[in-house]
């Protein structure tokens, strides 16, 4: 037999199969959560949910990628594989931003929160490197590990700080859910971020390199530097959609009559958490760098 | 309590619950587990749901013998959907619970359905 003509058969088959459905029941409801979107959904051979088939996930097929996070027999192997695609981009953004620094010939000095806020001084400053080799300096002092250490730690720890708050908004909202739906729907998120801070990043190092080609212009480096140290939140609006969607799709939970004035509630619930989270994130990983940075 | 006394309580907790997550990622590879270990050292407020989860969440065993007919995508599928109809007919919490009352041998049906025409189109293809 032809693969073609399987393929025809199968579309018959699943033809017959919709055509048990139950009549009367709202097929759109049962769509949003038992349907496929494509054929080629329902007879892929192999459904592959290691670290490389997530990350296509995330890029590709953002209904699939939903559907496959609300198996709660799955959330086990999916939760540390998320966390490792979160850890790998941070990580990498990490070494292109001390890369980048270092490039631009400056590196960060930090003062501590309780100092800039009794004596009104400055948070970050770039100060220039010495020596012949400034590229490699930081990497030797251990300065650009402790970039690393902080962005890895301070974006992920910053999403455990902030999920209760999370879980409550949901509970909230009416929508069922457990702790660990609301874990692995946030470390998609950050998963999702972390995916889009790596297809960001060598525009943002394209762009440094160019600005380290043109003559010294210090207002123009800095605004070069510090775009790059908030890059993990511009690509957190990746991150903010991702986890939007996730709960928006868990309103298929609630009933009809409730669904949409819920949904309206939810979606703001999301945007507050997500303020929140933009709030104590960026304070962590000063505060977590800062401390790296004394010793 | 100052930033290094908040740490090392961190920390504490930390091993506990990387010490729990080693003992129970033993399914899985080394490097799996070592990784489990560590992350859930330094990020154990998101793994404390994973393992305070009831264990009938977490995966089934992974099956160690050759892939019969149950085993295939397409069983695989029908289970997953199976799941997700019992999962979204438990979430109505009751407000249909009159109309569905006459449904459920359309529901059994509907199984059996998908079923047999897994089976027909598991045996076309061995043609």
């Amino acid at each position: 037999m032809q693969a073609s003509d399987v393929h025809a058969s199968a579309s018959r088959d699943r033809t017959v199969v919709r055509s048990a459905e139950i009549e009367g029941a709202p097929t759109d409801d049962l769509r949003t959560t038992c349907e496929p979107t494509s054929n080629s959904d329902v007879f892929l051979p192999d459904r592959r949910h290691d670290v490389m088939g997530l990350i296509e996930l995330i890029l590709k097929d953002r209904h699939r990628l939903e559907r496959v996070i609300r198996d709660p027999s799955l959330s086990a192997e999916l939760f540390p594989r998320f966390l490792a695609i979160a850890l790998a981009g941070f990580t990498l953004f990490g070494m292109a931003a001390a890369i980048v620094i270092g490039s631009l010939g400056v590196w960060p000095r930090l003062t501590a929160i309780d100092a800039v806020l009794s004596q009104k001084g400055s948070l970050i400053e770039f100060v220039a490197l010495s020596g012949s080799n400034r590229l490699v300096v930081p990497w030797f002092d251990g300065a650009a590990f402790q970039l690393i250490f902080a962005y890895d730690i301070g974006l992920i720890a910053a999403a455990g700080i902030c999920l209760p708050s999370l879980y409550f908004y949901g509970l909230l909202a009416g929508v069922r859910m457990t702790m660990l739906d609301v874990v692995i729907h946030t470390i998609k998120a950050m998963a999702t971020t972390a995916v889009a801070l790596v297809g960001i990043l060598p525009i943002y190092v394209a762009m440094s390199l160019g600005v380290s080609l043109l003559p010294r212009w210090d207002e123009l480096i800095g605004a070069t530097l510090e775009l790059g140290l908030i890059l993990p939140f511009v690509a957190g609006f990746f991150g903010l959609r991702s986890l939007y969607f996730g709960f928006a799709g868990l309103c298929d939970s609630l009933p009809v009559e409730r669904r949409f004035r819920r949904a309206c509630f939810l979606r703001r619930l999301v945007l507050s958490w997500a303020a929140c989270y933009s709030a104590v994130t960026p304070v962590m990983i000063f505060t977590l760098w800062e401390y790296l940075s004394r010793g | 309590m100052g930033f290094t006394q908040a740490i090392l309580f961190y920390q504490l907790f930390g091993v506990g619950v990387a010490v729990a997550a080693a003992l129970t990622g033993d399914a899985q590879g080394r490097a799996a587990t070592l990784f489990r270990t560590a992350t859930a050292f330094a990020f154990w407020p998101l793994y404390l749901p994973l393992l305070l989860q009831p264990p009938n969440r977490l995966p089934p065993p992974a099956s160690t013998g050759e892939l019969g007919p149950a085993d295939d995508g397409l069983m695989e599928t029908i289970r997953q959907t199976e799941a997700e109809l019992d999962s979204a007919i438990g979430s109505l919490d009751g407000w249909a619970g009159g109309v569905l009352a006459t449904q459920h041998d359309r529901f059994a049906e509907l199984r059996a359905a998908w079923r047999a025409q897994a089976e027909r189109l598991r045996s076309s293809t061995r043609c």
